[in-house]
């Protein structure tokens, strides 16, 4: 037994390098790099973007796409994903908003009530998702693409396809310019949920359960745990981090908007690629993804200031994407 | 006399292994040779470079005394190789006939002949009077008989070298007996073939030469006629017999029943199952490939739904729509699947999330909070336990060898309270002295009150490692012997279906 052991060994030296760059990607992720080097780039190219009024836009900006995508981290780590989430912030923020109109004088009962609906509708429509994938089997790809389809058109019906206009002032004066013990909401309720999901991924069964779900669900199913469970409830949570998005932008753009957070499903299954959050379940952690997304949108922002079209824009979103996955695979394959 | 085939030196890697290490092998026309090897031996990776399938790292190949490099599958065909692998090369949807043919139809220039290749598939399969249609669709066949089209199909032209994977594996004993005969008729007529077989007894009746093969070396090249089944053995495996089963501990007289199974039946189609199993018994299950042995483990986790008996775990009933993995678990029966790979291991998340998986809950501190510290001071102490090594548990179990990822496995039982094992072939490809080890830790369990349901195809390991053996045959369970009655021969005879004895009356009170 002991030969072809020792002449690993052997093997691994041939080709080391690639191995160990492969090894060390596989643990920090390629995003720490990636994020210096384009610091770096943006910095010299622009005298505008390396100062502490844009560096902290960037962040405020990343908030929402770093809650969505770490929903996304928890639906991707059981094997699946989310493509409705966009059109579950666009019906959120079209219902806040109407409900919002009801209550212009009373903010106490207003912040409650939309605080309710929003996290009501987006986690009845994960819940949806979630019975979908996991009681009857329909792939995540379709049920999240139909989910989508058909949400998307439920906000442009409710809506009648145009903005919800003049939400009481105290909406936005709360949930997106206040502040609680001198942190501003959006930034307290990110780190709230970044910290409660670490807890609920790393120090709790729930996470243990599904990573092993999206590991290998047949060895997870023989383990004892129960599977359609486990996976309704990841759809059932990521729904109501993306109600709590949806009431936060609403508050930030200030009215029902219907096509709102349109970008966010790809742009947070891009974030949690690149951060290190394997397509195929069961690797990746939380802050790779917030990482991904800080990425993302400190992209976007460089481009913005070196005057690059939006077109053009999008095409470098969509070929990193491609990237992101092809270095995926290039980690995960089978040695 | 110049080979047929000869390969010299050939070496083989694969990452973590040097599957081939300067392996000589030769194969004359008219020969039947044998090759036989302990899983992991390098047999498959040997006939696979043959067979175009791998392309060695260094050595040479020579077919009739030419050199040849053989570049793919079908480079190997259009030289004259054909192999049938246990992994059958059938289209299920396509019919007999259109399988047989395939890549190589019949055409009057442009237009299918089908009748023609129909009449040619069915003077082919006609030897075996196995009752194939050619115009039936693959996928509507049983086991053998897909075996036997896929030897058909490479038959068809006759080839110069014939590999057979394990042919026997799947047949019945009437299905081998015509085998024989065609295999004896293509070596009159000048094929060499080679055998590959783990059932030893057989190379008396077929094989003219053998080659023993161990851990990717050419061991001995011996003619069949000058050489015995034990002594086969120690060139396998490099030990003598004594040295490679633990010693068997007799039961003690009144252990407690820990699964008692009755009239079992299941919805693809096992029945008259009975059988109780003894806390610190070792039963051994063997039967023939579709004899419905590992049906009967998944049966017991709920993963093959039962339709009829009773399965009681610790004098307990369990309802049959309960059986689940879940509730089997509770109640202290873990099933560990034969295909570790895909089905029993997260082969992407370290050990010790693979080892505590079913056991999360004993390390629950404030309602449901992890104690990672304790948990980890558990795994830690399995590890050194179960020699597992590399003896890290933050170590991805993809990028452990098969003998370790195997104590992993059963690792995950042990750190619970697990009372009834049920193992589906846990000794499969892993080498031998992992092997060694999993049954000294089955012996260890066994003596800790574990009842240890031991579910194989290695015909030795039925016969030294288990307390009793049940043989299945078709979807019954036809035979329950004592360690003292189990023969080779006697096994065999059930195996085949020759004898059958009344287990439901007999089997369930003998202990």
């Amino acid at each position: 037994m002991s030969t072809p052991r020792e002449v690993t060994t052997g093997r691994f030296a041939s080709s080391g390098r690639s191995v160990r760059v492969r090894g060390l990607i596989e643990q920090l992720g390629l995003l720490p790099v990636l994020l210096v080097l384009l610091l770096l780039f943006f910095s010299i190219a622009s005298p505008n973007f390396f100062t502490r009024a844009n560096l902290s836009t960037i962040l405020t900006q990343a908030l929402f796409l770093i809650i969505v995508s770490v929903a996304q981290t928890l639906v991707l780590l059981t094997g699946g994903f989310d493509l409705s989430m966009g059109s579950s912030i666009a019906l959120v923020s079209i219902v806040v908003g109407l409900q919002l109109l009801d209550h212009p004088d009373t903010p106490a009962t207003g912040l409650l009530i939309a605080t309710l609906v929003a996290i009501a509708v987006a986690t009845g429509i994960g819940a949806l998702n979630g019975l979908f994938v996991a009681l009857f089997r329909v792939p995540p790809f379709i049920v999240t693409l139909a989910m989508m389809t058909a949400v998307s058109g439920l906000a442009l019906k409710v809506s009648g396809g145009v903005p919800v206009f003049g939400l009481p002032a105290y909406f936005s004066n709360a949930l997106y310019i206040g502040k609680v013990v001198g942190i501003p909401v959006p930034w307290l309720v990110t780190i709230l949920v970044l910290a409660a999901m670490y807890l609920l991924l790393h120090w709790t069964r729930f996470g243990r359960y599904w990573y092993a779900i999206g590991s290998n669900a047949e060895a997870a199913r023989l383990s004892g745990i129960s599977v359609r469970f486990y996976l309704f409830l990841a759809y059932t949570i990521a729904g109501v981090l993306v109600g709590i998005t949806g009431l936060l932008l609403t508050a930030r753009v200030g009215s029902g908007e219907p096509t709102l957070g349109a970008n966010f499903p790809l742009e947070s299954i891009a974030a949690a690629v690149l951060g290190g959050v394997s397509i195929r379940g069961g690797e990746g952690n939380l802050f790779g993804a917030a990482l991904g997304a800080i990425f993302l949108v400190m992209l976007r922002n460089g481009m913005d200031i070196m005057g690059i079209s939006t077109y053009t824009q999008m095409m470098i979103t969509g070929g990193l994407l491609v990237l992101a996955v092809i270095i995926d695979n290039w980690i995960h394959r089978e040695r | 006399m110049t080979a047929l085939l000869r390969a010299h030196e050939i070496s083989k890697r694969f990452p973590g292994v040097l599957a081939l290490d300067r392996v000589s092998f030769e194969l004359q026309a008219g020969e039947v040779h044998a090759l036989v090897g302990e899983n992991g031996a390098g047999k498959s990776t040997l006939v696979n470079i043959f067979a175009g399938s791998l392309r060695p790292d260094s050595g040479t190949i020579e077919l009739e005394g030419r050199p040849v490099q053989i570049r793919s599958p079908h480079h190997a065909q259009q030289l004259g190789i054909r192999a049938v692998f246990q992994q059958l090369s059938l289209v299920p949807a396509l019919t007999v006939a259109e399988n047989v043919f395939l890549g190589r139809e019949l055409t009057a220039p442009l237009v299918l002949r089908k009748p023609a290749m129909q009449a040619q598939s069915l003077a082919r399969l006609g030897l075996f009077d196995a009752g194939i249609a050619p115009t039936a669709r693959v996928r509507d066949l049983t086991v053998p008989q897909r075996y036997l089209v896929e030897i058909a199909k490479a038959t068809l032209e006759q080839p110069k070298v014939l590999i057979l994977d394990e042919p026997t594996a799947s047949l019945t004993d009437r299905e081998t007996r015509v085998l024989f005969g065609l295999v004896r008729e293509l070596r009159e007529r000048g094929v060499g073939i080679i055998w590959i077989t783990h059932r030893l007894e057989e190379l008396y009746q077929i094989a003219d030469r053998v080659t023993v093969m161990r851990d990717g070396r050419h061991v001995a090249t011996l003619p069949v006629s000058d050489t015995t089944t034990d002594r086969l053995i120690t060139l396998m495996t490099g030990r003598e017999y004594e040295q490679i089963y633990p010693v068997l501990r007799p039961l003690e007289a009144n252990a407690p029943v820990a699964l008692e199974v009755r009239d079992l039946r299941t919805v693809h189609g096992l029945r008259n199952i009975s059988f109780a199993l003894h806390s610190g018994e070792i039963l051994g299950v063997g039967g023939l490939i579709g004899s419905g042995k590992n049906l009967l483990g998944r049966a017991l986790a709920g993963l093959e739904r039962a339709t009829g008996g009773e399965i009681r775990v610790g004098g307990t009933p369990i309802a049959l729509d309960e059986v689940t993995p879940h509730r089997m678990l509770e109640r202290g029966l873990m099933y560990f699947p034969a295909d570790r790979r895909n089905e029993g291991l997260l082969t992407n998340r370290p050990v010790l999330e693979n080892m505590t998986i079913a056991a999360l809950e004993r390390f629950e501190v404030l309602a449901a909070l992890l104690d990672k510290r304790r948990e980890r001071r558990a795994v830690l102490d399995f590890i050194q336990r179960l020699a597992i090594s590399p003896p890290n548990p933050d170590m991805r179990v993809r990028n452990l060898s098969g003998g370790n990822q195997q104590k992993v496995a059963l690792a995950r039982g042990l750190i619970r309270d697990t009372r009834v094992f049920v193992l589906d072939e846990p000794t499969q490809g892993i080498d031998v002295g992992a092997k060694i080890a999993t049954y000294e830790l089955l012996h260890e369990l066994a003596r800790q009150g574990a009842a240890i349901l031991f579910i194989t195809s290695d015909m030795l390991e039925l016969l030294h490692v288990c307390h009793r053996v049940a043989v299945m045959f078709q979807g019954e369970l036809v035979a329950l012997l004592t360690h003292d009655e189990a023969t080779e021969e006697r096994l065999l005879q059930y195996f085949f279906g020759h004898a059958r004895e009344e287990v439901g009356r007999t089997g369930v009170d003998a202990a």
